[in-house]
């Protein structure tokens, strides 16, 4: 019960009108960052069939730790859980692969969104394999700045990296990428 | 098999482009249910407990869009207060009772409670590894009206004593030899019991039941998870020997 006490110890402290301003600070925080750590959390591997509860684990942890978290450096905070939710469910995913009956249950969904047409579609589902090949720091570079296309100085504040990092895991990320997707543009060629 | 409708694709250049642009056409916002469910979560925590107007227009918004799953949950997490996301990712599927090791006492959860610095570079340990692998069964219709019957007395905090009740009567049942029967009692003390003080007892009772029932694997597969957390628990030994092949 280590969190209760300490909940009740912060809560206490803050009183009627710090718990007002704390729970407004939660729904300021969720309208700002929810559809963004959506799109990551999609683009990070999750299946469509984990992303809601995978977001809303990702908020859930920031609930805990809304109190430790600077004003600020809530998205920072939300993306790089979001990194971890992810990897836990590509592993998860990877377990369940063992039992067959559960194969089926983890296949990703592919159904098209709206005013989706089925090339988009296949592309979506080419370009998550190939994410897929991608371990998950470069994968979360990749995403932010390719698909979000976000600066390196924004990513490096997103991912608590040095800049330098950032520039060599996208490098890398780019380089992987590259090379799958040429892979890919060859086995199309051939009619694969 | 969808390659006749495709465009050829150019240069590989070409192609990587419109996997990167499909991405983008990709780029939707988070669901209403997410969005809400999130939202109504988060404001009865940021309360703890307290109903404040916000959590209440946010329930009634899931109840308008019909978000059975998020008020359930929402229900539960308005008895848990902060500590809730633990409890979010037992409520809605407390009805999968069996298979799923869907670990009622999450002690990842509440291993992590030292203060850490931002960002949580060692936050890792405390997002439940096994959320991932739950699938979100909706409740049978009877256990959503039961759970969004508790918001209204979710300030009511249920006793030690009644707590104990609830354990007593699920290892009764259990030493009768019906363990699917224990799993569903220790579904609902889960629920009653969010943040009880005897959830490793629970989770102990669930790891024989699930035993007992002959789910060995997700037996094993608790039993190693509430080990991790809890070495020196009176059931280590006992555990340990499950697990031992």
């Amino acid at each position: 019960m280590a969190n209760l006490m300490v909940d009740k110890r912060f809560l206490a402290a803050i009183g009627a009108e710090g718990r007002a301003s704390y729970e407004k600070r939660w729904r300021t925080l969720v309208s700002d960052h929810v559809d963004f750590i959506w799109r990551a959390l999609r683009r990070l591997g999750v299946l469509e069939a984990d992303l809601a509860d995978a977001a809303q684990q990702v908020f859930l942890v920031m609930a805990r730790k809304l109190e430790l978290v600077r004003e600020g450096s809530e998205r920072a905070f939300l993306f790089q859980t979001a990194c971890r939710v992810a990897s836990d469910s590509r592993r998860s995913r990877a377990r369940r692969r063992e039992a067959p009956d559960e194969l089926l249950a983890s296949r990703p969904d592919e159904r098209p969104g709206p005013d989706e047409n089925l090339e988009a579609r296949l592309r979506r589902a080419q370009l998550d394999r190939v994410l897929d090949m991608m371990p998950m720091e470069l994968r979360a570079v990749f995403v932010l700045s390719e698909i979000e296309e976000l600066t390196m100085a924004q990513i490096a504040e997103l991912t608590s990296t040095p800049p330098g990092t950032v520039a060599s895991r996208l490098r890398r990320a780019r380089a992987a990428f590259s090379e799958h997707v040429a892979q890919l543009h060859e086995q199309e060629r051939q009619g694969g | 098999m969808m390659t006749e409708r495709n465009s050829p694709p150019g240069t590989a250049e070409e192609l990587a482009r419109s996997l990167i642009a499909s991405a983008r056409l990709d780029a939707q916002p988070a669901p209403d249910v997410v969005r809400y469910g999130i939202l109504a979560a988060i404001s009865t925590a940021g309360a703890l407990g307290t109903t404040s107007a916000v959590a209440g227009a946010t329930l009634g918004a899931l109840r308008r869009l019909g978000l059975v799953k998020w008020l359930a949950t929402t229900a539960i997490v308005g008895t848990a207060g902060v500590g809730a996301y633990v409890v979010m990712h037992r409520t809605p599927i407390s009805t999968a009772n069996a298979g799923r090791v869907h670990e009622p006492e999450q002690a990842v959860a509440r291993g992590n409670q030292a203060p850490v610095a931002v960002p949580p570079t060692t936050e890792a340990s405390a997002v439940p590894a096994s959320s991932a692998a739950e699938e979100s069964t909706p409740a049978p219709s009877a256990q959503r009206h039961r759970a969004a019957a508790s918001t209204a007395n979710a300030s009511e905090l249920p006793s030690l004593e009644s707590e104990v009740a609830a354990l007593d009567l699920a290892r009764t049942v259990l030493a009768g030899g019906d363990p699917m029967r224990t799993l569903e009692l220790l579904d609902q003390y889960q629920q009653t019991f969010p943040k009880g003080a005897l959830r490793p007892e629970a989770t102990y009772l669930r790891i024989q039941a699930l035993s007992k029932s002959g789910q060995a694997g997700s037996a094993r597969d608790l039993a190693a998870r509430f080990l991790a957390h809890h070495p020196k628990s009176p059931h280590a030994a006992q555990l340990q020997a499950l697990l031992s092949p």
